[in-house]
Parts: C-alpha cells; structure tokens; sequence
C-alpha cells in the first residue's frame, strides 16, 4: 500500500502541522507509557521521536 | 581477511572495533557509526536466533559484509497462562466472563476495543460499516496496509495480534434501531463510539429503552489538544459521558491521537470499574 505524505496529513488542522513537523519529541522509557506515548505522538505526525528504553518484550 | 564476530552484548557508545561504533540498537540490529565519519550500517541480529548477531563484518579497511539474512518468520508461542499471568487474580475471572459491546471502531472505539482486548475482556461485540482511510490513521488503531479494508476486519486482526485468547465477533453493518438490540442483547456493557451526534442521540434512546438496566458509556468532546483538565466523567443512571463535553469537530479537521485516547481510556477504564463493582 502507496500512500502520499500529502494523503496521510490531508485532514491534520493545517495551523499547527507545521509547528508539529518541526518538533523533537524524547520519550525515556518504552513501556506502558512510553509505547502509549510513542504511538499517539507518531499518529500525530511529530517530526521527530528519540526514544529509550534497555528492557526487551516479554510474554 | 579476518572475520570478527559482534558480541552478544553491546551497548551505546561501545567500540565494535577500531573502525565502527555503537549509536542505537534496535530488536534485530545495532546500528553503527563508522568510526571518526559520518556513515551509518546496520548490523542485523537473526530474530530466530534469540537475539545473537550472526552477521559478520569483515575489517580489512573496505566495508564488506553479507547482507542482512532474512529473517524467517517465527511464529511466536505464547501459552494463555504466561499471557496473563500479571494480572490481578482477584479481578481477572470476572474480566474473562464479560462481554463488552462497542458501538462505532473510529477514534474511540478502536482504542476502548485495544484496551479492552489487552485487559483480557473474555468477549467483544463489535459494530461499524466504515471503511479506512490515510487520515483516519492520525488516531486510530490501523495501520497503512490497512487502508480501505473494513474497519472491523482490520480491527480483528489487530486484537487478534494483541490477544489471541480473547473472543471478537464483529459486524460490519450500519447500526439503527432495529439492528441495535439484536447485535447487543448479550452484552454487559455498552460503549457507545459514534462521531456523528445523531448517531450517539439514536444509540443512547435506542440502548436506554431496550435494556434499561445495562450500563452505556458515551464519550462527548474529544476534538483538539491539550486542556486535560476539562476531560471528566458524568453519570445519569445508567448513562456514562466521558469527555469535555465542550469540544465540538471542526469541519474536515480529524480530531488527534492524544485527546481520543484519553476519552477512550476512560470508557474503558470504566467499563472494568462498573465490571467489578
């Protein structure tokens, strides 16, 4: 499935896209939280995630 | 030439050798800065292969390396005992024996039926006749490979993922009055994940006379960013509505990840608070 950078931001408020765009987001922790947070941001369409976490998933 | 082999144990900042060092490591590969420039590799672990790097770098001054393997596909066995053995053992065989409709898998109801799935809930009901689009992915639980599937059915194999050991029955039809008690007649609790307020009005007339004695959570002003403090949860009998209540959709502008999650959330965080009453 193809779809354009245009399509995937097309119904985003157009005021604040490029203020999201430009932004740096740290999330310390890839958890319960930092999994939750990393996805909302990411759907959101911030510029820019770097994340940490040590521990691996696990059953 | 000689073959070094990557440790299995490799932190950031390590120096894999004189010429590269460590600055990220991801689930199946380290990746690698080459020392003193600005040139990045990936070193790739085989997934099946418990994580030890079986990738080989060769140190004779070029870089040459075989490429990453690929990975077979493991399917990844989980018994349902370690699936939830974490949860609390008071509250869990009632959890297991609930079933839980949700109404709508947008924005809200895709997250409450996440949630509810990762809980364990032992069954979900679930109703939409919509179909995926690019811009609903800015705050509903799809994926890009799921554009134009039904909602529903990208929904199943969502949960499924999640939580194999649960029960998803789904419905991909347009709810009214007739359809509504039929479809929801075995359900605990009802949560009501319109976006159109005719809809939500329909749902919540239909639900309140049908089954006046099963709870229906309804969510209300949930668009834009920001403004946590205003998102809170009212009661009328029978009837729940989490959020603003303020908020209204702006035309053509989807409402975002963040604020429908919460709203969401607390759906679901009280749909298990009145399960265990």
């Amino acid at each position: 499935m193809k779809i354009s950078q245009k399509d995937f931001f097309s119904r985003h408020d157009p005021k604040i896209l490029p203020i999201i765009r430009k932004a740096t987001v740290g999330i310390a922790g890839a958890g319960g939280l930092g999994s939750n947070v990393a996805v909302s941001l990411a759907r959101v369409g911030i510029g820019k995630l770097i994340i940490a976490a040590n521990s691996k998933s696990s059953g | 030439m000689k073959l070094v082999e990557l440790k299995n144990e490799i932190k950031i900042g390590d120096r894999v050798n004189e010429r590269w060092n460590v600055i990220g490591l991801g689930i199946h590969s380290v990746i690698c800065i080459l020392y003193g420039r600005n040139y990045r590799r990936h070193f790739y672990y085989h997934p099946t292969d418990s994580g030890k790097i079986i990738e080989k770098v060769e140190r004779d001054g070029r870089i040459i390396y075989s490429r990453p393997r690929k990975a077979k596909k493991i399917i990844m066995k989980i018994s349902k005992k370690k699936f939830f053995s974490k949860h609390d053992p008071k509250i869990l065989p009632i959890i297991r024996k609930a079933t839980v409709g949700i109404a709508g898998v947008g924005g809200l109801g895709s997250n409450v039926a996440v949630s509810l799935a990762r809980v364990g809930i032992g069954k979900l009901i679930i109703a939409d006749f919509d179909t995926i689009e690019a811009s609903n992915l800015n705050r509903q639980q799809y994926f890009i490979e799921q554009i134009g599937k039904p909602k529903v059915i990208a929904l199943l194999e969502n949960l499924k993922k999640i939580n194999p050991f649960s029960e998803y029955q789904i419905h991909h039809i347009k709810l009214n009055e007739k359809n509504i008690p039929i479809i929801f007649k075995d359900v605990d609790i009802l949560v009501e994940a319109f976006d159109k307020a005719e809809m939500k009005k329909m749902l919540i007339e239909t639900w309140l006379s049908e089954f006046p004695e099963k709870p229906i959570i309804a969510a209300s002003g949930l668009s834009g960013y920001g403004m946590n403090e205003l998102i809170h949860t009212k009661k009328l009998d029978n009837l729940y509505i989490c959020g603003d209540e303020i908020t209204k959709l702006k035309n053509n502008i989807s409402p975002m990840a963040p604020r429908v999650g919460i709203v969401a959330n607390m759906q679901a965080n009280l749909v298990l608070e009145m399960l265990l009453m």
